[in-house]
């Protein structure tokens, strides 16, 4: 016995050997960041990393646009490195100390103070920054400049708005999604059933939940149906004590929590998908996800604004990707060129690359003024009640805003609400706690 | 061969023996130690060495103020969590060694309480995030099945940190197990047969015989396996991502992690992993103390 | 130990304990045939509705199982290796040599211990991505595009040498008996030749030991790994390559993926050791730990 064990260590052994010669060999230099980093000269073929969260599906829907370009320019070269979204920060964060900094990169404009305070951002030659002030939406612009410098090309700019249950609604007597805050609450309760297990079997209305973003963002889209913002205009200080402010915690504090009109256990996104909760608050993307989950059920989902405190103003908050370039990168030149192609010329149904993409990928539409005028999108509205809700709200949305350390005052934020929720703290203790946090991060 | 020389030439082999070992411990150890407790003084984003700026006790002062979240809830969770899977995997560990070493297939059962601990935390968190599920999970449907009503685990704050732990403490029932099983075949079979003799029944014979004897075992598992559960977060980093809801399963290693990786917060991640540190010094000091008085040679 | 009558009670209770031991890797196992629309169901069942392959055919797909499974395997088989070398090699010194410094040395590896791991991940970090002259570095480090993340020997390094490996290693020395070694240094053996063909063999129960414990550890290891990812997808692992899976946008979509990864995972493993636990749990049991 002994005796086999020594043969299998001995194995063990060389197989080792075997790995870690290997191993050593991959640390010659040959990736492509390399290779990048060497063609100095202009004939030489340059390639550029890009950076995105378009993984699966969605890279599908990606690359034919790529290859297209790849086939087109020989001299310039993309290669996709896609993460998933959750991964995307970290990994420019790690990339950037590793000093592997992708040349072009899909960003959350949410990050761009934090990234731009960290020298990872290129601001955009005056041609592009021009021609991006011109043709998207203002809240777009804002959204994807820092200190009024643009740094990118807006891509999906999404804003929020309520998804219901037609069904579940018209079971309950209703003829049309609420119109108030009020009635929200109301009719929530009216259709809310329990099965007596404790867990609801139907849920009226209830917020989405995971991360920051999914509770942070409906909050600010609320507040702004109450007019207000989550910091001041100039992003020097947080406005958590306003009236738009404590009226959109009071009615956070009503939905979940101790004076909650429903178990905030329940899973409110399987649910939806399933036909089992009325109403929730999400961007318009996920019309896309819910047409692929629930097939021909998705007839029963609408859309409607958000309701507002008085039933009359509209509002919500617009949130916006962009195409950046990357300050470490040594081809801004060519990095620029490819976006200029990707994001304004023409290629198909009279749409850019980024048009056609956004239309197929999530069924989303491109928020560029040339896409918008295009028949494609025109036809898209007239036949998709829920996109034009989503398309209408674009014109009315705040930007979300994004000082240095955005990502951490979301969080914050997100905490606190779900401390409320959680009953370890009392609205105004939460929203207190949450002024005085944001209040220490802007200070940094 | 003079007596001097055959001490020197082992002083010359031992250290060549231990080379590898010191070589690697001075760049991947004492070296990012030092720059580690460097940077908890000062404010850098992690890119360029240049954009380091010296803050002295700023980021210690921060962690420590009140209005911050790490010393309460995060550092109390991280005790809460360690001292919750150490007693649920010592107590079930102990139990199982000391039955199971006394039934027929041993090996059998020994196997099935150890796969746990041969599996990637990933999987471990995953299963056990399906199984807390409030409206399709395993869980609930025991509950329901013994009339209760059904919860949501990971949901609710006074539920989400428990949770966690039982997971982790059923995680680490293996790993204890086997080494209290060792401690147990290491105990001299006459004392038993003593013990027998007089006349001494199961639970006595272990509160007199196997416990005291087997207190060297323990120490060793209670110490490594307190050490691993401040440390770690894997766990919760798979089944609440962030340490969410709010912070309630949030642990200090998570924090840790998110403000170093995510938000590019180098300085204030450094200062709250030597925190952290510290405190695992003390405890460990604390416990070796309380057994050293209760007469166990320690393993110098 | 002497059998009695049959302890019923320990019976029962024990088999109920491995329920809930091995009932988790079930549901695992069944729920990875589920369809996503499953998983939105409101009440749980064990069984799927049917077992669906396709799962598995789609994990694979997107999964790059390949790769994931080729650096898993190098990582861990190196790094095992790694610490099996230098674990025995230190422990010779600090149980069978003399010298000044060897007390000294041994507490400060057993020290080492009580430093959380994660304080190392970010000096670390910054050490593997700036390590002089390698992946395109200059001598300080810098102007790379990567440094040692550009090779799996950033997984590998790091974790080279275990304080527990050592201490494992040194406990078992210490039982064994000094004559052996003594008779061969009056042959005139080097103490590398006593070291290779003495120490060595007999210590082999010790070194499966721990070669499985630090098998299961690297193969299992996340946190560093998925920094290291977020570097350079290349050098995915399994665990960090299955929890990829998910889709934070949005879960469900991806559930059933994530189940069947999670399976092909972790059933290697367990199989495997199934297959090795004896030698493990002798080699724990005789390993002086006790």
């Amino acid at each position: 016995m002994k005796k086999r064990m020594a043969l299998t260590l001995l194995a063990l052994l060389t197989i080792v050997m075997a790995a870690c010669s290997s191993s050593g060999g991959a640390d010659s230099p040959g990736t492509d960041s390399g290779e990048s980093g060497s063609g100095k000269t202009a004939q030489k073929p340059v390639t550029l990393t890009l950076l995105s969260h378009y993984v699966g599906q969605n890279e599908v829907a990606f690359k034919p646009y790529i290859d297209q370009w790849n086939s087109e320019n020989p001299d310039i070269q993309i290669k996709l490195t896609p993460v998933d979204f959750g991964e995307l920060l970290r990994t420019i964060m790690t990339k950037q100390t590793a000093g592997q900094a992708p040349d072009l990169m899909h960003i959350y404009t949410l990050w761009g103070g934090q990234l731009a305070k960290n020298n990872v951002l290129a601001f955009a030659p005056d041609d592009v920054a021009a021609d991006i002030e011109a043709n998207y939406p203002a809240s777009a612009v804002a959204a994807s400049s820092i200190d009024g410098r643009v740094y990118g090309y807006p891509t999906e700019v999404q804003a929020y708005g309520l998804f219901y249950n037609k069904k579940l609604l018209q079971e309950a007597g209703y003829g049309g999604p609420p119109k108030t805050w009020d009635e929200l609450i109301e009719m929530a309760q009216h259709i809310e059933r329990d099965d007596g297990s404790g867990m609801p079997s139907v849920q009226g209305f209830g917020f989405l939940r995971g991360y920051a973003g999914k509770v942070v963002q409906p909050f600010m889209a609320l507040m702004a149906t109450a007019g207000g913002t989550l910091l001041t205009d100039d992003m020097s200080a947080a406005a958590l004590d306003t009236e738009a402010a404590k009226r959109t915690i009071d009615l956070y504090a009503k939905v979940y929590g101790k004076d909650g009109i429903t178990d905030i256990g329940f899973p409110t996104q399987q649910a939806f998908g399933s036909g089992k909760a009325a109403m929730t608050i999400e961007a318009g993307w996920w019309a896309g996800s819910l047409k692929t989950l629930m097939k021909d059920g998705y007839a029963d989902i609408g859309a409607a604004p958000l309701p507002s405190p008085d039933g009359l103003t509209q509002g919500s908050l617009a949130y916006t990707w962009a195409w950046s370039v990357n300050a470490k990168s040594k081809h801004q030149e060519e990095a620029w060129k490819f976006l200029k192609w990707f994001n304004t010329q023409k290629v198909k149904n009279d749409m850019t690359p980024q048009g056609n993409f956004l239309l197929e990928g999530f069924n989303v539409i491109s928020t560029r003024a040339s896409d918008m005028e295009s028949e494609t999108i025109k036809r898209k509205l007239e036949e998709d009640p829920v996109t034009k809700v989503f398309a209408d709200a674009l014109q009315y949305a705040r930007p979300e805003q994004n000082p240095a350390a955005a990502a951490e005052i979301q969080d914050a934020l997100f905490k606190q609400i779900e401390n409320m929720w959680a009953d370890k703290a009392t609205k105004e203790e939460a929203l207190a706690a949450a002024q005085k946090e944001i209040q220490a991060k802007l200070g940094k | 061969m003079t007596k001097h020389s055959y001490a020197n030439k082992q002083w010359l082999s031992g250290y060549l023996f231990l080379s590898p070992a010191l070589l690697f411990y001075a760049l991947f150890l004492v070296f990012p130690f030092c720059f580690s407790l460097f940077l908890s003084f000062t404010e850098w984003g992690g890119f360029d060495l240049a954009t380091i700026r010296w803050v002295g006790l700023a980021n210690y002062r921060q962690l420590f103020s009140a209005e911050s979240a790490f010393l309460h809830p995060i550092l109390t969770n991280t005790f809460t969590f360690a001292f919750g899977t150490v007693a649920i995997s010592f107590v079930c560990s102990l139990a199982v060694a000391y039955m199971i070493a006394r039934l027929r297939w041993e090996g059998l059962w020994r196997t099935l309480y150890f796969l746990p601990s041969v599996t990637t935390v990933v999987a471990i968190g995953n299963i056990w995030l399906y199984m807390y599920s409030p409206t399709n999970g395993l869980v609930n449907k025991a509950l329901e099945l013994l009339g209760l009503s059904k919860q949501s685990f990971l949901h609710d704050p006074d539920l989400a940190l428990g949770s966690i732990i039982v997971v982790g403490g059923w995680l680490g029932i293996g790993s204890s197990m086997l080494i209290l099983t060792a401690g147990l075949k290491a105990i001299p079979e006459d004392y038993y047969e003593a013990a027998e003799l007089e006349g001494a029944g199961l639970w006595k014979t272990f509160v007199f015989i196997t416990f005291p004897l087997l207190r060297p075992s323990v120490m060793f598992v209670l110490i490594t396996s307190f050490i691993g559960g401040l440390q770690s977060f894997t766990l919760t980093m798979v089944m609440t991502g962030t340490g969410g809801p709010g912070n309630a399963t949030n642990v200090a290693g998570l924090e840790m992690y998110n403000q170093a990786f995510s938000f590019g917060n180098w300085g204030i991640a450094s200062a709250m992993a030597f925190i952290l540190f510290a405190c695992i010094f003390i405890m460990t000091m604390i416990q070796m103390a309380l057994f050293r008085r209760g007469g166990v040679e320690s393993y110098e | 130990m002497r059998r009695r009558k049959t302890p019923w009670v320990s019976y029962l209770i024990i088999a109920a304990g491995s329920v809930m031991m091995i009932f988790p890797f079930l549901d695992m196992i069944f729920s990875s045939f589920k369809g996503a629309d499953e998983y939105n169901r409101m009440s749980y069942s064990l069984l799927p509705d049917s077992f669906r392959w396709d799962n598995y055919r789609q994990a694979i797909e997107s999964l790059q199982l390949g790769l994931l499974f080729r650096n898993s395997l190098a990582r861990t088989v190196a790094v095992t290796a790694l610490v099996l070398i230098t674990s025995s090699m230190a422990a010779y010194a600090l149980a069978k040599l003399r010298f000044r410094g060897r007390g000294f040395v041994f507490q400060f590896i057993v020290s080492t211990m009580m430093i959380p791991g994660f304080l190392f991940f970010i000096p670390n970090f910054y050490l593997v991505t700036h390590f002089p002259l390698v992946g395109g570095n200059d001598l300080l480090g810098n102007n790379g595009y990567g440094g040692l993340a550009t090779s799996m020997l950033s997984l590998i390094l790091p974790f080279s040498v275990s304080a527990f490996g050592i201490f494992l290693m040194r406990q078992f020395m210490m039982t064994i008996n000094d004559a052996y070694i003594e008779a061969a240094r009056i042959d005139g053996a080097s103490e590398f030749r006593i070291f290779f063909t003495l120490i060595l063999p007999m210590a082999l129960p010790a070194l499966a030991t721990l070669a499985i414990f630090e098998f299961i550890g690297q193969w299992n290891e996340f946190i560093w790994a998925l920094i290291i990812y977020s570097v350079n997808p290349e050098l995915a692992t399994l665990p960090v390559g299955v929890q990829m899976l998910k889709d934070h946008l949005d879960p469900s979509l991806t559930q059933p993926l994530l189940m069947a990864g999670l399976v092909m995972t972790t059933m290697p493993v367990l199989i495997v050791f199934i297959f090795l636990q004896k030698y493990y749990v002798r080699g724990m049991m005789n390993s002086g730990l006790k």
